[in-house]
């Protein structure tokens, strides 16, 4: 398995002088981890890395040699999902999911999918806290071929949120603020979906960007 | 923060849900004090985000203004927020909003002077 450095050295060796791609490779933190095990993040981190460093000497950096970049990093694959996982069980936890879902969220998606997704799980999560004490937050975000998209899931074992307001269908307008704020959250992502009986419940979100 | 008769209050980002009610608090009391005041403008220039209870704290505070006689105006409404505000199908319609600081001053049809003016409550 080769490592970043190597990976770097591929796709960035033919296109700067031997001194400046020592310059770059300097500048890269963690060089001696395996390229292709490496998640979303953690890849695009690395070409923006090497991208601004480019820049400082000039160089040519186009779309294809990003292209070229990333498929080395990840090895030609997909880049492994970069997966957050968090526990909600105060409001301090409510904020630090959202800045959380900031970091994943800002260099994938469009601002307004970006205040989208922030805000579906912001819902949800103050959902979880306010009904069922404290729920578990898993946040995913993907590389697909055509773009990425992030994944929401939010479980509890909370009492369950009751049959009328499950009944969401598009005309249906929820009285209380939990209905409300469910459908809403819906009309924000891409995927929705509630599983909820007294003692467990299960929500999942997604939201897909389109290839940049 | 106060200017003549006008409340200015910054909302800053990330605001934990009890830091939201504490500032809510906080300005019903001052509202309710000092009866000079007629205007109050809210600026959420910070917020990146405004989900269903952030939304509700705000139209609340407008109505707790309104109810001690002063005008309450939004401003600095971004536009992915304001987009996922209606997307969310929160009504907000009952509170004024504004653009600029000016036209909400504009609108709340008050001259600015400053603290040393302010009438003596």
């Amino acid at each position: 398995m080769p490592t970043i450095q190597q990976a770097v050295e591929t796709a960035v060796g033919p296109l700067v002088t031997p001194l400046v791609l020592k310059s770059i490779l300097n500048t890269l933190q963690d060089a001696t981890q395996e390229a292709g095990s490496l998640d979303v993040l953690r890849v695009q981190m690395l070409v923006d890395q090497v991208a601004s460093g480019l820049k400082v000497f000039n160089a040519k950096f186009d779309d294809v040699s990003l292209r070229k970049l990333k498929a080395q990093l990840s090895m030609g694959a997909l880049p492994a999902p970069a997966t957050t996982k968090l526990t909600i069980s105060s409001d301090a936890d409510v904020v630090i999911a959202l800045r959380q879902c900031q970091v994943m969220t800002r260099r994938f998606f469009t601002a307004t999918d970006v205040v989208r997704i922030n805000t579906a799980v912001s819902e949800l999560a103050r959902n979880a806290h306010m009904y069922a004490g404290h729920g578990d937050l898993t946040l995913t975000l993907s590389e697909h071929l055509v773009g990425y998209s992030m994944a929401i899931v939010i479980s509890d074992e909370g009492p369950g949120i009751p049959a009328h307001v499950l009944e969401m269908t598009g005309k249906y307008v929820s009285k209380t603020g939990l209905g409300r704020g469910l459908i809403g959250t819906r009309a924000l992502l891409d995927e929705f979906n509630i599983e909820s009986q007294p003692g467990r419940t299960v929500i999942r979100g997604l939201k897909r960007s389109r290839h940049q | 923060m106060k200017l003549g008769t006008c409340l200015f209050v910054s909302v800053p980002n990330e605001l934990q849900d009890s830091q939201a009610r504490a500032l809510q608090e906080a300005l019903s009391q001052r509202l309710s004090r000092e009866s000079a005041i007629r205007g109050l403008v809210i600026d959420v220039s910070a917020l990146g985000m405004v989900d269903s209870f952030a939304a509700k704290i705000l139209g609340e505070t407008a109505n707790i203004a309104t109810s001690f006689g002063a005008h309450a105006v939004l401003v600095g409404i971004r536009p992915g927020v304001a987009i996922t505000l209606v997307e969310l199908g929160i009504d907000l319609n009952h509170v004024d909003t504004a653009l600029t600081l000016e036209d909400a001053l504009k609108k709340l049809k008050l001259k600015v002077v400053t603290d040393d003016e302010a009438p003596r409550s």
